[in-house]
């Protein structure tokens, strides 16, 4: 009752929980036996958490990256790891709280070694088809993938965090190790950010 | 600022959300999991890279503990590099005289004990000379 309260309060302005949300102690149960399945080399229990993580983290990092393909990559690596450490697997945080700490980690590696190579350019092209407003839905989407990739990693991670996967400030926290106070500060900077993109773009 | 927030936010939330954007046909679950499954049976253990690595990083140490204690570099060839660098100079005729001695000088004097220092070599060339 209280976990469904606490998703009530979160879930405001956001989209339905996603498939891989879990929560409950039942939930838990199950990702404890998948991961035993998966360490034992059952490849279909790697198949059925593929199906349950494969688009959360396929999302957050397209819009981290705006890359298709490295979004890709990043998302296998994600399960390789998870692969990997599947023997020494214990349930002591959230599952999704575990697969992002993983998936930030990774985001990070990446992020560096694109620093290291300032030189290629990683923006993904938008094709401007069409007219009115789908024209200018295409010119708020460039406008948003600008500035979000403008933003610090940590207050876009934050908020991707808090709108995709709708995970509590505490969980974030976990995620990013730090305080619940630098979370919601991380993400009301993100969100004034993106905000005021859009209001420029509607000023013009 | 814009009149409508409301409408903003919605707007973010379902760009990040990015839910109309979709993974290759080919990211299908079966293949990823057999190729989740496949990158780890082919990639060494971390172990034995760990291990391939000390054993380097000691043969790297043993080699530089062995050329910093190892007995100092022969002598003799610091000497060879010294004659090889420096030209060589015409003998004093007083050393030639002295060698001369020295060569003509009778067997059983002839051995090293009997010139033990530079102050011998001076006292014999000394009584060499004829007295004022």
């Amino acid at each position: 009752m209280k976990a469904a309260c606490a998703w009530t309060t979160n879930s405001i302005g956001l989209l339905a929980m996603n498939e891989a949300d879990s929560a409950s102690p039942l939930d838990r149960e199950r990702e404890v036996l998948l991961m035993a399945r998966i360490a034992s080399g059952e490849q279909s229990a790697m198949e059925e958490l593929i199906g349950l993580w494969k688009m959360p983290l396929f999302r957050f990092f397209l819009r981290s990256l705006n890359h298709h393909e490295d979004a890709e990559d990043l998302t296998q690596r994600v399960f390789i790891r998870i692969y990997r450490s599947s023997e020494r697997y214990q349930a002591k945080a959230k599952f999704s709280t575990w697969v992002f700490t993983i998936a930030r980690n990774l985001l990070i590696d990446e992020i560096k070694k694109r620093n290291r190579r300032p030189q290629m350019v990683f923006d993904e092209h938008i094709e401007k088809v069409g007219d009115g407003e789908e024209r200018h839905s295409e010119e708020l989407t460039e406008i948003l993938i600008r500035h979000l990739d403008s933003l610090p990693e940590n207050h876009r991670t934050a908020l991707l965090l808090r709108v995709q996967r709708e995970l509590s400030y505490r969980e974030i926290a976990e995620v990013m190790q730090t305080t619940e106070a630098s979370v919601k500060t991380w993400i009301h900077r993100a969100r004034l950010e993106l905000r005021q993109s859009l209001s420029n773009l509607r000023q013009l | 600022m814009n009149k409508n927030p409301d409408k903003v936010d919605d707007q973010i939330d379902r760009f990040l959300q990015a839910e109309e954007d979709g993974l290759k046909p080919k990211f299908s679950n079966a293949k990823l999991a057999s190729e989740v499954f496949a990158c780890k049976r082919t990639e060494p253990r971390r172990g034995i890279i760990l291990a391939f690595s000390l054993a380097g990083l000691a043969a790297c140490v043993a080699f530089a503990f062995l050329l910093r204690f190892s007995p100092a570099g022969d002598p003799s060839d610091s000497l060879t590099q010294d004659v090889q660098v420096r030209p060589v100079e015409p003998l004093l005729d007083s050393d030639k005289e002295l060698l001369e001695d020295l060569l003509v000088m009778p067997q059983e004097m002839n051995w090293v004990e009997a010139l033990p220092d530079e102050a011998t070599l001076d006292l014999l060339v000394m009584l060499d000379q004829p007295f004022e």
